[in-house]
């Protein structure tokens, strides 16, 4: 009797184990250092992890709802996107830059991916991670002047050095013939 | 006094006066700046302009050919303006330091010639032209540089407030006038 029961439990274990089955974990991400301001670009970023032990076919992420056409312009790539086949325990990303036009507060919720066990099976959904509340304010006058700026410092600086020690050699050299000359002169008084 | 003294001191005096008249309009001859002069000034205000605009462009973000008319019209108006400041240092700056050489720059008017006078006169004239460079390079130095500051100054810490191409256009025509009106008063 336990000899048959543990034969059953082990031909079992083969069966599970031999059913693939790939598992979506989404990551959705923002990559600012400050927080954007209306006519702004920011990037969104979804990172897409098989953690399954089987490929996820027929990948759709969907998260146009969360970017509204009226409010949000797509200034690199597309929010929805697909792919045909994630093999398991392996990730992809998707990137996409945004800019929002009017002044307000959004909720960016979750994203939604959807993806199939077998080519021809059922869909099954996956949610990513959210953002939360974003508030878009326009951007004051002073907000650049107050950030280092330090490459166009550097620029202007070497620039501006280069083209005032123009004058001050020549004034230099100027200087040594001027001596010369008034000493030679001065001689013969 | 008798009447032949008192002629005598109006004589001198006549002779004083036209002194002081042909030394005064000589002066203002010199005053004015040569054609080459006034190029050179032009184009190094053309640059020193050119510098704060770069900055505008980069840090306030000002859109550059939609701006371009702007910076081309501001930039030669300070141009101008910056010229003037620097013919007047240079002219001032020139007189200081003929002075300082103690010779004396006024051609001889004797019939004689003098052995060696020839040769005096054109190292007279290559001091002249060495103090001439001495004086403009100066000039262009110092009003440049004060005039960088003084638009740095406006532009990040004074002007800032206002929309960027207000703060451009003040900025700049501000700094300009002042590096012109402080050289002026120092030939006054």
């Amino acid at each position: 009797m336990k000899i048959l029961l543990l034969i059953i439990l082990l031909l079992t274990s083969f069966v599970f184990a031999a059913e693939e089955q790939a598992n979506l974990v989404v990551e959705k991400d923002i990559l600012v250092t400050t927080l954007p301001h209306t006519e702004e670009e920011f990037t969104i970023l979804y990172t897409i992890y098989n953690v399954g032990n089987g490929p996820a076919y027929d990948v759709r992420l969907q998260d146009a709802e969360n970017f509204p056409k009226g409010k949000y312009s797509t200034v690199l790539s597309q929010i929805d996107t697909n792919w045909d086949i994630v093999e398991a325990e392996t990730n992809t990303t998707h990137a996409v830059i945004l800019k929002r036009h009017a002044v307000g507060s959004d909720f960016i919720g979750p994203a939604k991916v959807l993806f199939k066990n077998t080519p021809n099976g059922q869909d099954i959904t996956s949610t990513s991670t959210y953002i939360g509340r974003l508030n878009f304010t326009p951007k004051s006058p002073g907000e650049s002047r107050k950030s280092p700026n330090w490459e166009h410092w550097i620029i202007f600086s070497v620039v501006a050095a280069l083209v005032l020690v123009i004058p001050f050699l020549l004034f230099k050299k100027s200087e040594k013939k001027k001596k010369r000359l008034t000493m030679n002169l001065r001689k013969k008084k | 006094m008798s009447t032949k003294n008192k002629r005598k001191k109006k004589q001198r005096e006549e002779l004083a006066f036209r002194e002081v008249e042909r030394e005064r309009a000589q002066t203002l001859r010199l005053r004015k700046p040569t054609t080459k002069q006034r190029m050179l000034y032009f184009f190094v205000g053309l640059i020193m302009n050119a510098l704060p605009t770069y900055l505008f462009f980069s840090i306030y973000e000002m859109d550059l050919l939609k701006s371009l008319p702007l910076f081309g019209f501001v930039s030669i108006i300070c141009s101008i303006i910056l010229s003037m400041g620097y013919h007047n240092v240079s002219f001032f700056l020139k007189h200081r330091l003929l002075k300082k050489t103690g010779v004396n720059f006024q051609k001889q008017r004797t019939k004689k010639k003098v052995a060696g006078g020839e040769r005096e006169e054109r190292q007279k004239k290559q001091l002249e032209s060495s103090i001439t460079t001495q004086a403009v390079s100066l000039s262009l130095l110092y009003n440049s540089l004060f005039f960088l500051v003084i638009v740095l100054i406006f532009a990040f810490y004074i002007t800032w407030i206002f929309e960027a191409h207000a703060n451009y256009i003040l900025s700049l025509a501000v700094a300009s006038s002042i590096v012109t009106y402080i050289s002026s008063t120092k030939i006054q």
